[in-house]
């Protein structure tokens, strides 16, 4: 039909951006412009997706990546350059009394940090500046760019000063040089990119598809993303209740991180003693370095407080307050032996981990202590132990109010206690150990340099900068997925750089989009798995993995942006201006009424009107004076304030409402100013006109959130008395949320569909299909083991199609036929589904599609799609139906060694070859390689390739005079069959020869393949059924897939149904159906359309048999579905055998369809056998058919003897007995076992008779 | 069977629509098992010309060479003549030969800036009683794929004679309407209803060749369907009322062999 054509559907969309969509679903968006009471146009749900349309045109899907790179190298990277510099190295003066015998200083000083454009240097020195991403996935490179850092050597002389005091001067002007450094991987489409901003001309030129969002790096030509590593939040203090019985009842803990980040985080522990004995509840705390627990009052007193009322003071803001004073009582008494500071730090001290210092030494040691490693975020320099004092009392303050139940205890799974560390940060800490090492490097170098009194000058120490440290470090890292040193890799996290999926381009995104918390996996707590309140609106909640990651594998909702980290320096300037008081200049007695204010977790003072300040600091922000992605937490209730500009915070936009007015501050006019192409207004002008900010999820605590603008202006109504007109609601309309009656709604959403992620987002009706997520774990005890189970209780529908929308099989770059991926999928008529949800637009689903619209009918025919599978026409299928392309690459390389040529790719000769396959060599060419467009199948010889044979190897007695070389031929898999589709040659990053050869094949579906709706409705094909045999309607349409009614009750998966509908109705009014979820179509009314068009309103038909012509006695629900064709295909799984390869070890069967192996008769089959009585089958399942063999074994010894068959002679030579020995028959892997034994000493031995 | 009547099964025409090859027509006095083999053998065995073997000499359009010879295969061909080329595999020649296939020639390649459509009004047929099918002059015809400009494509079609119960490719029809009982007078299906079966299940246009049941009639539960009613579509590879003639004859062929058959056993 010409409605579909691909011209027609740029206009179509242009159409939704010009506000002009009409619903299918027979809801008119947008028409006339409904006003308040106020006269005040209403934003209409079209003007909410602009918003939107607006926010990913700035953004993009993966911006979270992009951003955090980008600010890892403007910023992040010279500050770790700045932050570790090599320590100045000084020679001993010597005592040779000559002239120039004087101490001299060499000071190495890392300067500014460069990043050329990413560039390549050929093994002939040429540099290709014109290194594209894809020459690097082509040819297995690296994308990266050189890394330069200007770098400075002073050298110093001493002199003696006048004053007696050595002095040191500059012996020669400082020399600087700008130095290679290495290499940095660059992020595709970062601004360091060559693909940033380039436009689709010239991506297309280069081989790229513009379609690719990039945020993923290219390391030896795989592509890689970072996984988001979520942790907990440092800064933060938890209080929590200690599951009983224990030693403590109450703790308080924090992990303190400067805002370098550059130490690791040190973690301070209170915790409340259960009372023992007549001692009460005392509090002790732990100490960084300190071996055992301290009674705080010796930390106060050590912090240099130290009368009883000044440590009360630190802690209870209220001396009224007598049941908080009560239980600090036992902690006063506690310490009553310790009155002065120097007790105190000796206290400390002698619990360090020095033992036998001096007093002054234990004290000096325990000030050191306190002042660098307690609280570091509070600070490190000197002289401040009343703001240490003051937090150090906060937390137990903190620890009091909750025991007290004043307070609830802190919720570790708190979203907002959570940060996510993302390509920045985790490149950050890839860079600072990698950093750290060269710096180190190069000051053993000086080091050496001066001590073997050689000349060391700025060329010296170019040379001794191994440029390799950075480029392989970073590179290893990358390429493996173990973050950190390569040295350590056992306790480097695994699997935070993953190969990117590129099976269909959902799947890309999703992926780059990934978040993981790297907690145990088999850890026993279900908690942190769950679905958090707190998660709302920014990991989704039907895309999670089922089994032992579920819960722990997330996936960023649509609109959830990830904070980079803005400088706190600002704040606190602008804090002090807007009359904070700091704590060192308040009095104790303030603290009571005052508002605390906490900048990053540190607490920095008080202010008394907290919510002017507040208010102050929102309009700064909403101006975009300070950066959006700071935080403004105003907790009422505790009196305290919290301010945020820390990275890894996870935020979303929302609208704000006005305070007073109760109305959404976004006008009409916003909204037209970003559909209007001639004004250049974008999301940016809604952030810095203050209509929309960014809400992270502690802030989000303290929002009061309207789902709708719709739902707000009813509430807004309804508070004021004026009674909501009601419209008229049928059976099949979906409750409403009913608007409470407050007048205090500070935000309200921009769409709650935004909530869904990448893969939830392609579902259509995804809100009608059963609970998406309702997976909890149970601990069973077996066998005194725990045991987790996940249960799902209901099944998520959502949550599985989200998991196989990810092997549907579409196209999932334009670019596919200039790569060379392992394998890929490519369907031949993808189509963009009737069923759309407004979020496809973002997802690029309607131009990179994975699956296609299929007539189905639900109906029982025949028999052959029970269980889950399904008919399909075969007519259909010949027609084009879910046909595919299926491309699987081979790689060889001609290895070398130095200059000796070692592999060569040739045809090889039987005459000069040894051991060569049994596959066909003919269809090579003279270079060694098969040409495009050979039909080659099952272990045909693809590359040939030859190893020259050492001269004095005899090869197992195989070799000839003749024989030279030694064959390493790449076959094709015994089971593929296909047409050479491409052949590439060229060199790799070695200069070595280096050949990709694509096989390609036609995937028809047939018996067996896979499918699925979008509603987790997955089925393999039963049988398929010609046109004439199919059931039709009276109009001669037939289905393209029948799926059995059974699939439906106990599923609930309405959306599938409603899809249908909707997409009938599509079909006739020519228009993409509206599926997106949380909107107003109803059933009822596609169901009126589709009367209208002359159908059954429920989209019932009357089907004829095909076979006999004969009306079916049941109606059959029928209409366009779409269908996915998922990766699963027969014939890649198809598998049997009769006898085969063996191991050689135990002589059983192989393992492995690759290898031919057997099919395995396992412990569940054996259990059967056994259980039916059928001995003599088991015995040969497990014997006959497996590894039997026969031994002789000595009658006397019962040890195996010396059996020589052919001459009929039998001995057991330590028993000197040839006569009575038995033959036995036994599994080889028993022999083995026997022979093992003996080999250990022990003598297993088989007496027989 | 109703074929022992006196009168025997009749044919009213009811409508020949050229423009989109339908042609309508009602089969009555006859039994089920006979329309719905007449409608059957229409899909399934009236035979057509379609492209069956592509011989590749140069192909370097963006398809690969399996889906643009599967491309080709769809594209329909006159049938009409198609009584005048024999099965290849009823032939005497060894691989194919004129009187068992149609070579078609695709030889295009773009020059120009802009993109070109390879259509099937490029293929160049040997013989003209089988050629694309066009459904006027203004057809441009079937695309089967696009050109770049630089990009050839170079090939040899070769067409046979085949049935759709091979390959759909082979199919003469579209799609066949086909119904009997407009007003379910004869039950064959129980309505599902929410409220009132007549006002939810709409009748079809086939609905006011018959008279509609009225509310107190009796249920004959011996009555057969009669009237079938057909709606042959087209591909454009043959006149709809060749394939409905030619589906008989096919009927009548199948008849005969059993006749012969029969006459064959000796008692």
């Amino acid at each position: 039909m010409d409605e579909f054509d691909n011209d027609d559907e740029f206009d179509q969309q242009a159409e939704y951006a010009m506000g002009g969509f009409e619903a299918d679903g027979g809801t008119q968006w947008d028409g006339d412009t409904a006003m308040d009471d106020d006269g005040d146009s209403l934003l209409t749900q079209e003007d909410c997706w602009t918003v939107i349309s607006s926010f990913f045109q700035e953004k993009g899907l993966v911006s979270q990546q992009l951003a955090s790179y980008n600010e890892f190298i403007q910023n992040t990277m010279q500050e770790i350059v700045e932050e570790n510099q090599p320590p100045a190295i000084e020679t001993n003066s010597s005592y040779s009394g000559a002239d120039d015998d004087v101490s001299k200083r060499y000071i190495i000083k890392f300067g500014q940090v460069y990043l050329a454009k990413p560039q390549r240097r050929e093994g002939d020195g040429e540099i290709d500046v014109n290194f594209h991403p894809q020459k690097a996935r082509l040819r297995n490179l690296t994308y990266a760019a050189p890394i330069y850092i200007d770098v400075s050597l002073s050298v110093k002389r001493a002199i003696i000063a006048e004053d007696g005091e050595q002095e040191f001067v500059d012996e020669t002007a400082p020399q600087t040089a700008k130095i290679y450094a290495g290499e940095m991987p660059i992020m595709l489409k970062s601004d360091f990119c060559l693909l940033h901003d380039m436009s689709e001309a010239n991506l297309y030129e280069i081989g790229e598809c513009p379609y690719d969002v990039g945020g993923y790096f290219v390391i030896n030509g795989s592509e890689k993303v970072l996984i988001g590593q979520e942790r907990m939040a440092t800064n933060h203090v938890f209080v929590f209740a200690k599951k009983q019985p224990a030693t403590y009842l109450y703790s308080v803990e924090i992990r303190s991180q400067g805002e370098k980040a550059s130490k690791l985080a040190s973690t301070l522990f209170m915790k409340m003693m259960a009372p023992k004995g007549d001692i009460g509840q005392v509090i002790k705390t732990s100490l960084p370095y300190i071996k055992q627990d301290v009674p705080i009052v010796v930390v106060f007193r050590a912090l240099g407080i130290i009368s009883d009322k000044e440590i009360m003071e630190k802690i209870c803001y209220d001396f009224d307050d007598t049941p908080m004073l009560e239980l600090l009582k036992p902690c006063i008494e506690e310490a009553f032996p310790i009155q002065t500071r120097e007790v105190a730090l000796d206290y400390i001290g002698r619990r360090g981990q020095s033992v036998g210092a001096t007093k002054e030494k234990r004290i000096k040691y325990a000030m050191d202590i306190l002042q660098k490693e307690m609280l570091p975020h509070v600070g490190t320099k000197a002289h401040q132990e009343t703001r240490k004092a003051y937090f150090f009392g906060y937390m137990i303050h903190r620890l009091l109010l909750a025991t007290m139940q004043r307070r609830d205890f802190d919720d570790r799974d708190h979203f907002g206690k959570k940060r996510l560390d993302l390509a920045g940060p985790l490149m950050t800490q890839l860079f600072r150990i990698l950093f750290r090492k060269l710096t180190k490097d190069i000051t053993r170098q000086l080091q050496k340099h001066v001590e073997s009194n050689k000349a060391f000058n700025i060329q010296s120490l170019e040379r001794s900068l191994d440029a390799n440290v950075l480029k392989n470090g970073l590179k290893y890292s990358l390429a493996t997925g173990n973050w950190g040193d390569q040295s350590k890799a056992s306790q480097a996290r695994a699997g935070v750089s993953q190969v990117l999926n590129r099976y269909t381009f959902a799947s890309t995104l999703s992926h780059l989009r990934r978040l993981n918390s790297p907690t145990d996996r088999d850890g026993k707590l279900a908690k942190p798995r769950q679905l958090h309140n707190t998660q709302w609106g920014m990991v989704c909640p039907a895309e999670t993995p089922e089994g032992q990651a579920c819960g722990l594998v997330k996936n960023m909702s649509l609109m959830a942006i990830i904070t980079v980290g803005t400088s706190s320096g600002p704040f606190i300037e602008h804090l002090e201006e807007l009359s904070m008081e700091t704590l060192e200049e308040v009095g104790p007695s303030v603290l009571k009424d005052a508002t605390k204010v906490f900048l990053n977790g540190m607490w920095l003072g008080v202010h008394r009107e907290p919510e002017n300040l507040v208010e102050n600091l929102r309009s700064t922000r909403r101006n975009c004076e300070v950066s959006p992605e700071v935080s403004i937490v105003h907790d009422v209730t505790e009196c305290e304030l919290r301010l945020y500009t820390d990275a890894g915070r996870i935020s979303r936009p929302l609208f704000i409402v006005d305070k007073e007015s109760q109305k959404l501050l976004i006008q009409r006019a916003h909204v037209l100013a970003l559909r209007d192409p001639d004004t250049d207004a974008t999301f940016v002008d809604l952030l810095s006109e203050g209509v929309v900010e960014y809400i992270d999820t502690e802030e989000e605590e303290t929002a009061m959130i309207a789902m709708s603008p719709d739902d707000l202006e009813s509430a807004r109504k309804a508070a004021r008395g004026i009674p909501e007109i009601k419209k008229e609601r049928n059976r099949t309309e979906r409750s409403q949320t009913v608007s409470a009656l407050t007048l205090n709604w500070t935000h309200c959403e921009i769409h709650p569909s935004m909530i869904l992620g990448i893969c939830a987002s392609i579902i259509p009706f995804p809100d009608h299909n059963q609970v998406s997520f309702y997976i909890f774990a149970v601990l069973i005890s077996e066998n005194n083991e725990n045991h987790l189970y996940l249960n799902s209780k209901k099944s998520p529908r959502n949550c599985y199609q989200s998991a196989m929308g990810k092997q549907a099989m579409g196209i999932f770059l334009t670019s596919f036929q200039y790569r060379m991926d392992q394998t890929m999928n490519i369907l031949f008529y993808p189509q963009k589904p009737l069923a759309c949800t407004r979020s496809m637009e973002y997802l690029r689903f309607r131009e990179l599609p994975a699956g296609q619209n299929a007539i189905v009918c639900i109906c029982c025919y025949s028999g052959y799609n029970q269980e889950d599978s399904l008919i399909m026409n075969q007519s259909s299928i010949d027609k084009g139906l879910f046909r595919s392309l299926y491309f699987k690459v081979y790689i060889d390389t001609e290895k070398k060694e130095g200059m000796t040529q070692l592999e060569t790719i040739e045809k090889p000769m039987r005459e000069n070859t040894l051991r060569m396959r049994q596959g066909s060599y003919d269809k090579l060419d003279v270079d060694g390689l098969v040409s495009p467009g050979v039909r080659v199948s099952g272990d045909d010889i693809l590359i040939g390739k030859t190893v020259p044979l050492p001269k004095d190897s005899e090869e197992m007695g195989q070799r000839t005079s003749g024989h030279t070389k030694r064959d390493d031929s790449t076959p094709l898999k015994s089971t593929e069959a296909g047409i050479i589709d491409q052949v590439m040659v060229t060199t790799n990053a070695d200069g070595y020869k280096f050949v990709k050869v694509r096989m390609r094949s036609i995937r028809v579906p047939q018996i067996g393949d896979k499918f699925a709706s979008r509603h987790g409705q997955k089925g393999t094909c039963g049988i398929t059924y010609r046109n004439e045999d199919m059931p039709f309607t009276r109009d001669g349409i037939t289905p393209d897939i029948i799926i059995n009614p059974h699939a439906i009750p106990s599923r609930m998966t309405i959306g599938h149904l409603v899809e249908c509908l909707l997409g009938k109705v599509a079909t006739h009014t020519g228009h993409e159906g509206d599926a997106t979820p949380f909107t107003d179509v109803n059933v009822e009314e596609i169901s009126r359309e589709l009367e209208a068009f002359g159908f059954q309103k429920r989209g019932f038909e009357v089907l004829f048999n095909g076979h006999t012509g004969k009306k079916l006695n049941a109606q059959v629900y029928t209409g366009p579905t779409y269908y996915q064709r998922l990766k699963h295909m027969v014939d890649d799984k198809i598998h049997s055998r009769a006898r085969g390869p063996l191991q050689i070890l135990t002589r059983q069967p192989v393992e492995g369809r690759s290898r031919d192996g057997g099919l395995r008769f396992g412990e569940m089959e054996r259990d059967c056998m056994i259980s039916h009585g059928a001995a003599q089958f088991l015995k040969e399942r497990l014997f006959d058919v497996s590894d039997a063999y026969r031994v002789h074994v000595c009658d006397i010894c019962g040890l195996m003897a010396i059996a020589n068959l052919k001459k009929n002679s039998f001995q057991c030579r330590s028993c000197a007995n040839t006569t009575r020995i038995s033959q036995i028959h036994i599994p080889y892997a028993c022999k083995l076992l026997f022979q093992e034994l003996m080999a250990m000493n022990i003598a297993p031995r088989l007496m027989v008779g | 069977m109703n074929l022992g009547d006196a009168k025997g099964p009749q044919v009213t025409i009811r409508s020949i629509d050229h423009e989109r090859k339908q042609l309508s027509f009602i089969l009555w006095n006859c039994d089920l098992a006979v329309a719905n083999a007449l409608r059957r053998i229409m899909m399934a065995e009236v035979p057509t010309m379609a492209i069956d073997l592509v011989d590749i000499e140069q192909n370097s359009s963006v398809l690969v060479d399996e889906m643009l010879s599967h491309r080709l295969g769809l594209i329909p061909l006159t049938s009409t003549n198609i009584r005048d080329i024999t099965y290849t595999r009823d032939c005497n020649c060894a691989e194919y030969c004129q009187n068992c296939s149609v070579v078609l020639t695709l030889n295009v390649r773009c020059d120009s800036d802009t993109n070109r459509d390879v259509t099937a009004r490029d293929l160049i047929s040997t013989n003209p009683n089988v050629t694309p099918y066009f459904s006027s002059e203004e057809d441009a015809g079937v695309v089967i794929c696009k050109l770049r400009k630089g990009q050839e494509v170079r090939m040899r079609c070769i067409a046979k004679k085949g049935t759709s119960k091979e390959h759909a490719k082979w199919s003469p029809v579209a799609a066949v309407a086909f119904e009997y009982d407009p007003h379910n007078k004869l039950r064959h299906t129980t309505y599902w209803v929410e409220t009132d079966a007549l006002k939810e299940w709409p009748v079809g246009p086939n609905g006011a060749e018959e008279v509609a049941p009225g509310p107190d009639d009796p249920f004959d539960y011996k009555a057969k369907p009669e009237k079938f009613y057909f709606v042959v579509e087209g591909t454009g590879v043959m006149d709809p009322r060749d394939i409905v003639e030619k589906a008989l004859m096919l009927v009548h062929a199948k008849v005969v062999f059993v006749v012969q058959d029969l006459q064959k056993l000796k008692w």
